[in-house]
């Protein structure tokens, strides 16, 4: 089955005066199926926005190329098949929301009532029927953001790009939009999107990337990560140094407690020696790592890296 | 193929620009210096036909140069810098269909706020025309007024197309707008200057000097082309074909800044 995008080797350069450059994307290479939800989650400055405006076109590739359907994502072709909602959403606002669909509609080709029906069609399906005929600038955040994903729904394309769809938005905001997201994946559409909020990719997502200084670290079913168990293990009293010399370097204190983080495959080996240390064992608990976690790990060890 | 993308831009483009402050205050400026001009011609000593006419098609000038610079560049900028442009480069539509959209929104409002200022003065030079107490009134040429208007309106899309082709590459408004406006300046006086090479002063000038001025009068626009003003309010005559060549000269201008923007465009990125 062919990959509904293919971002294949994507680097990035940005200029910064005469000789410095800056590098926000290296040999970034990832496929996203058709019909699946794919988030990229990474924090500022990782590389999230330009991998999307480089799909978008607004931006163009140091090295590397992606493909939407096959088709260059160069070509205006290629965007036939592409919706595109950006960050913090920006409108021509002195038009009512009904207008701006219409106005997009047009530049997609449509024509008379079709774009009119396909525009009160989609101001149903974000909610915003009454204010249809409301200024945009009297729209809240949350309308505004509704608004941006039924614009990028017009021409119902097959795959829908957004930049941080959830950012800004109040929970009930949010809420709105993975349930918004969630039922596009109902109409099999492809949905790629990018967040800092780990909490709502892990929550719609079937597959998540994560994005550091412009490398993907992971790339996998969310599940996967969380569902990895981990060991924590507490002892009473300060042992770092004891840990330490038994290979466990990691090991924190809390108040009184000497906590380390086992793997589970680890885990045995280690009992054996804390056991032979003869350790004051203060508790042994299973757990699963949360995404922001995982994420808060991959940073760290691509930073020390 | 319909040109549909590029006509639904240049619509939402005119709207916008309509509703902007800056539009509003320049029509109302130029209503206001057309009612002073009438006031200043009952004042004055000569013919207050011609006083009229005068300062009528100034302001018509007047509103369409304020126009041309400030719309032009500022309803770019503004796509760039509020990001609304990301709604429409996201669109399967070329670089090239967003620039000849918001070049045809601009000229169309640009051109309709000329036909309102041009209909405002006729109808001022017809009401003095009648009051007027003079025992032999001159005759007015209706035609060359309304041909001098449309000359106006050539200019004012010339610098529309200076100011969209600038704004293709520049990173603010305010150098677009500098860019644009010293093009103008250069651009009204690059005919004098010829002239002057031409004649037996120009005999004395450096050979290096009057290559880059001659250099400049072919690449910059010759917009003293354009000024018909004189030639309508003193009713001299204006041959067709000099007229058509004119016309297309200025088009042509046009076409080559757009095609230009164009260019340059493509390869900009949207950060």
């Amino acid at each position: 089955m062919q990959a509904a995008l293919r971002i294949e080797d994507l680097t990035k350069h940005y200029k910064k005066g005469l000789r410095e450059k800056i590098v926000a994307l290296r040999g970034l290479s990832l496929e996203v199926h058709q019909g699946e939800i794919l988030g990229l989650v990474g924090p500022n400055g990782a590389g999230k926005s330009t991998t999307i405006k480089i799909i978008m076109n607004l931006l163009f590739p140091t090295k590397g190329r992606v493909e939407i359907m096959g088709i260059n994502a160069r070509s205006p072709k290629a965007r036939e098949h592409l919706g595109y909602l950006p960050e913090n959403p920006s409108f021509y606002d002195h038009l009512t929301g009904e207008e701006f669909l219409l106005f997009t509609g047009r530049l997609l080709g449509m024509e008379g009532n079709e774009g009119r029906e396909k525009a009160w069609e989609l101001l149903r399906m974000v909610r915003l029927e009454d204010a249809g005929r409301m200024a945009i600038r009297k729209y809240s955040k949350g309308m505004a953001q509704r608004l941006g994903i039924a614009q990028a729904l017009m021409g119902d394309p097959r795959i829908v790009v957004m930049d941080e769809p959830m950012s800004g938005l109040d929970p009930i905001g949010r809420a709105e939009v993975s349930q918004l997201i969630l039922s596009l994946k109902k109409q099999e559409k492809t949905i790629f999107f990018s967040s800092h909020i780990l909490h709502d990719v892990e929550a719609i997502c079937d597959r998540v990337g994560i994005l550091v200084e412009g490398r993907l670290t992971y790339l996998g079913t969310p599940s996967r990560i969380v569902s990895t168990p981990t060991w924590l293990l507490k002892i009473e009293g300060d042992y770092r140094g004891i840990l330490r010399e038994k290979g466990l370097t990691h090991a924190t204190m809390v108040g009184r407690i000497t906590q380390v983080e086992i793997q589970e495959d680890e885990l045995w080996e280690v009992m054996d020696a804390v056991r032979g240390c003869n350790l004051p064992i203060y508790s042994l608990e299973k757990r699963r790592c949360s995404l922001e976690e995982i994420f808060a790990k991959e940073v760290g060890s691509e930073t020390a890296g | 193929m319909k040109p549909r993308a590029e006509i639904a831009l240049a619509w939402v483009t005119l709207k916008e620009g309509m509703r902007e402050r800056a539009f509003m205050g320049i029509m109302t400026f130029a209503l206001l210096l057309l009612i002073a001009s009438g006031v200043i011609a009952d004042l004055s000593i000569g013919n207050i036909l011609k006083v009229t006419q005068d300062l009528g098609l100034s302001a018509v000038s007047f509103t369409g140069l304020l126009l041309a610079f400030f719309m032009g560049t500022h309803l770019i900028a503004k796509d760039l810098d509020k990001r609304s442009i990301y709604m429409v480069l996201s669109k399967p539509m070329g670089r090239g269909s967003y620039i000849a959209g918001k070049y045809g929104g601009l000229v169309a409002l640009v051109g309709l706020s000329l036909a309102f200022i041009t209909l405002f003065m006729l109808v001022a030079t017809f009401y003095f025309y009648k009051t007027s107490r003079l025992y032999f009134p001159p005759q007015i040429a209706w035609g060359k007024l309304v041909l001098a208007s449309i000359f106006i309106f050539l200019e004012a899309s010339l610098i529309l197309a200076l100011s969209v082709f600038f704004s293709s590459f520049a990173s603010s408004p305010l150098l677009a707008l500098f860019l644009t406006l010293a093009v103008y300046l250069v651009g009204e006086s690059t005919h004098q200057v010829s002239e002057i090479l031409h004649s037996p002063l120009g005999q004395r000038t450096s050979p290096v000097l009057k290559a880059l001025a001659m250099g400049a009068f072919y690449i910059f626009p010759d917009l003293s082309l354009l000024d018909l003003k004189a030639a309508a309010v003193h009713n001299l005559p204006l041959p067709p074909l000099r007229l058509m060549k004119t016309a297309l000269y200025a088009i042509c201008y046009i076409l080559a800044l757009l095609i230009l923007a164009t260019f340059i465009f493509k390869k900009r990125e949207m950060k």
